[in-house]
Formats: structure tokens, C-alpha cells, sequence
């Protein structure tokens, strides 16, 4: 073996982690290279410092994790269509976007050519400073769709949201009680959301896609 | 490191047994916390990217096809933790000295502190984050090479190559105080 292929290999002998036949073949070597056999004396003073510390380490508390914040809300229910499942997901995207308390409830504005959509939580007021949490639709809608769209997709969304905040446990709650523990989870759960958000462009338009088809069935619904 | 529990817990847990991931959360959280503390040297981004990470387990627990449950885990730590890194880079947040308070020794411990493991953890603190990683994953968690690299997703000759020189450099700094550095850095 030769030096240059004997010292890449200590630390792993020193961790005890070569196939037999390796060892053997660097052990040979180290016999009858004081160079290396000097860096393999070395490098074990450091790994046996390491073990040390990690030792050390190990005996030292670590917080433990609460469970009831990382087991995840009940899954959706199974007779909710796909794309209101894609729809949770903007549903998140508030979460992130928004102040205090705006959760539940609708609002939507719209412009010429976009739609923008918004919930807020009823009777709860937006934190002072914080924008609107707002989706913006490149498909053209009429003005006067906006009540029927408000008054069709709240319930759904409303239902959604219940399922993020945990729906089981949260029905009992009253308002100012969910949307603290909705701030506290939209806190908690920013960097994840951040991070589905961020997976693909194509993703996200799906999704607006999503919200915007969930309306037209809803008004399809309602004979519009 | 790994048992044949963990895999049973995981399939449990995929199977919809909250008591099997709880059990599972219970083995792995102190270990992961530190694994997290060490490579990212955040006391407040290890606990996040751990509880992340423990969703993202439980969330993906039906995909688990077999293969080492450590390397799963702790290959899902990292990717979590260099996320949030990213995050906050493009946040532009500075670093979070109560974190840092929060993992520094407490002035009396540090002054029991036997002075080599004192110089020890400011070398580290100077290595690449990957490279603490790996020596953690390898000395504390007694991961092999090729379990360690496929749990930082570097091949393993380039972790091999790249471990050799950290621990020369190891070497070379305890040895020198002087060429140590600032001493403002932390687990």
C-alpha cells in the first residue's frame, strides 16, 4: 500500500471500520512507514478526544420533543376532492402570510383581469402592519362573482382550516383560543411550509390553478 | 447503531400506531437534538429543524422501503437543517446570540471544563458544518463511512478524504493554542 493510499484509510482504522483484508494490507504499511505510522498515532490522540467530548455530550440533557406538536393534524377527509386538497395547501400559504388572527372567513377582491383572495378570522383583527395575505389568479373573473365565490368556497375553507388546526381538539375552542394556536403553529411551522412552497414553481401555479377550479365547481354548483 | 426495533416502530408507525412513533421519537430525540446542536451550532435551529424533521418521518413513514432508519433520519435532519440555514440566509437573519448563550457552557461549568475539550470544541467550531456533522455521525453515533456519507449525501471517498484532513487539522490546532482563534464560538 502506498502512503498516499495508507493515510485516507487511518482514521477509518482508528474507527475501526475496514474490511479485514484493508486493515491488514495498512497495518503492514504503518509497520514500515514511520511517517504515517506517526499520523495514524496522531490522529487517534484526536479521535480518542473526540470520543471523549461525544461521551461528554451524550451524558448532557437535550430537550425533549413534544409530541403533540410534531404528530400531525388528522389526515383530510377521504370525500374531499383532490384539488380542495391542493387547495389546503394555499390554505398554508396564509398561515404564513398572515397576522394574528386571520384565519377563518373569505375575502375577495377583485380588479380587472385578477382575483385576489384573502381569509380572514371573523371578529379577529389583523395585526397592525401586516398585509393582506392575498393570491393573485391570472384567469379573468367577473366582479359579480365575488359574493357567490365568498359565499361557496368560505364553508369549504372554513372545513379545511378546521382540519389544519386539528380539527378533533379545536372544534371545543373558541376563536381567540385557535387562532393563538394557529399563530403559535404558523410560527412553528413557517420553515416547512416555506419549504413545500419552494419546491417547485409548477407546484404553486398547480395550486392557484387548484383554488380557482374549486371555485368554478362551486359555482357550477350554484347554476352560475 | 441501528436496532431491528427501529424498522418495526417505522412500519408501526406507517401503519397509523401513534404509540410506535412516539416510542420512536423518544429513542431518536436526544440524539438527533445533538447531531443538529453540533453540525449547526444553534441551539434554537436544532430543536426547529428536529421537530421538522420528526414530522417529516412520521408524514413519509408509508414510503419507508427499508435501508438503515439512521441514515433515513439523520439524512432527513440535514437536509431539514440546511433548509432552514437557507431560510435564513435568504432572510438575511443574523446569527442569534441567545442561541449561542443557550449552548455555551455556563462561565462555572466552562471553568471545570477540562482545558483540552475546551480547545477541542473551538477547533470544531472552525471546521466546515458537513465535516462536524460527519465526525459526529461517525465517532458519537458510530456510523460506518458509507452510512455517514449516504446520511450527508457525499460520496464516500470525498468524506474519507475530507475526514483525514479535518482530524490533521484537529491535530495541528490543539497542538498550537495560539493559532487557535477568537474564542467565541460554541458547542
Amino acid at each position: 500500500m502506498l502512503c498516499r493510499d495508507a493515510k485516507f484509510r487511518i482514521p477509518d482504522l482508528r474507527l475501526g471500520d475496514l474490511p479485514p483484508a484493508e486493515r491488514a494490507s495498512l497495518e503492514q504499511h504503518l509497520a514500515e512507514c514511520p511517517a504515517c505510522r506517526q499520523a495514524a498515532e496522531e490522529i487517534g490522540l484526536v479521535v480518542d478526544a473526540l470520543r471523549r467530548d461525544a461521551e461528554s455530550a451524550a451524558r448532557g440533557p437535550a430537550p425533549l420533543v413534544d409530541l403533540d406538536e410534531v404528530l400531525p393534524r388528522p389526515p383530510l377527509p377521504a370525500s374531499l376532492p383532490r384539488l380542495v386538497r391542493l387547495a389546503a395547501r394555499v390554505a398554508a400559504v396564509f398561515l404564513v402570510g398572515v397576522g394574528t388572527a386571520s384565519i377563518f372567513g373569505m375575502d375577495v377582491r377583485a380588479a380587472a383581469g385578477s382575483l385576489t383572495v384573502s381569509f380572514a378570522l371573523p371578529g379577529a383583527k389583523r395585526a397592525e402592519g401586516t398585509p393582506a395575505p392575498l393570491i393573485e389568479f391570472a384567469e379573468p373573473i367577473g366582479l359579480a362573482v365575488r359574493r357567490e365565490v365568498e359565499a361557496t368556497l368560505s364553508p369549504a375553507f372554513h372545513d379545511l382550516l378546521l382540519w389544519m388546526t386539528g380539527a378533533e381538539v379545536q372544534r371545543s375552542r373558541d376563536l381567540s383560543t385557535i387562532a393563538q394556536w394557529v399563530e403559535d403553529r404558523r410560527r412553528r411551522d413557517a420553515a416547512a411550509i416555506a419549504d413545500v412552497l419552494s419546491s417547485t414553481r409548477e407546484d404553486l401555479d398547480l395550486t392557484r390553478t387548484a383554488v380557482f377550479e374549486v371555485a368554478g365547481q362551486a359555482l357550477r354548483r350554484q347554476g352560475w | 447503531m441501528e436496532v431491528p426495533e427501529d424498522r418495526a416502530l417505522i412500519e408501526r408507525t406507517a401503519r397509523g400506531d401513534p404509540g410506535a412513533f412516539e416510542a420512536f421519537v423518544r429513542r431518536w430525540e436526544g440524539p438527533l437534538y445533538r447531531f443538529l446542536l453540533r453540525a449547526t451550532r444553534s441551539a434554537a435551529l436544532a430543536e426547529e429543524a428536529r421537530q421538522l424533521t420528526l414530522v417529516r418521518i412520521y408524514t413519509r413513514a408509508g414510503g419507508y422501503r427499508g435501508g438503515s432508519v439512521p441514515v433515513w433520519l439523520f439524512r432527513t435532519a440535514w437536509t431539514v437543517a440546511a433548509n432552514l440555514r437557507r431560510d435564513e440566509a435568504r432572510a438575511g437573519a443574523g446569527p442569534l446570540p441567545e442561541t449561542l448563550a443557550a449552548a455555551s457552557p455556563s462561565p462555572d461549568r466552562r471553568a471545570e471544563e477540562d482545558e483540552e475539550r475546551e480547545a477541542l470544541r473551538l477547533a470544531l467550531a472552525r471546521l466546515p458544518e458537513e465535516t462536524r456533522a460527519a465526525l459526529w455521525l461517525r465517532i458519537a453515533e458510530g456510523m460506518s463511512l458509507a452510512e455517514t456519507a449516504a446520511a450527508l449525501a457525499v460520496p464516500p471517498s470525498t468524506l474519507r478524504y475530507r475526514l483525514y484532513l479535518a482530524l490533521r487539522r484537529l491535530k495541528r490546532e490543539l497542538d498550537s493554542p495560539a493559532g487557535s482563534g477568537e474564542r467565541d464560538a460554541l458547542p
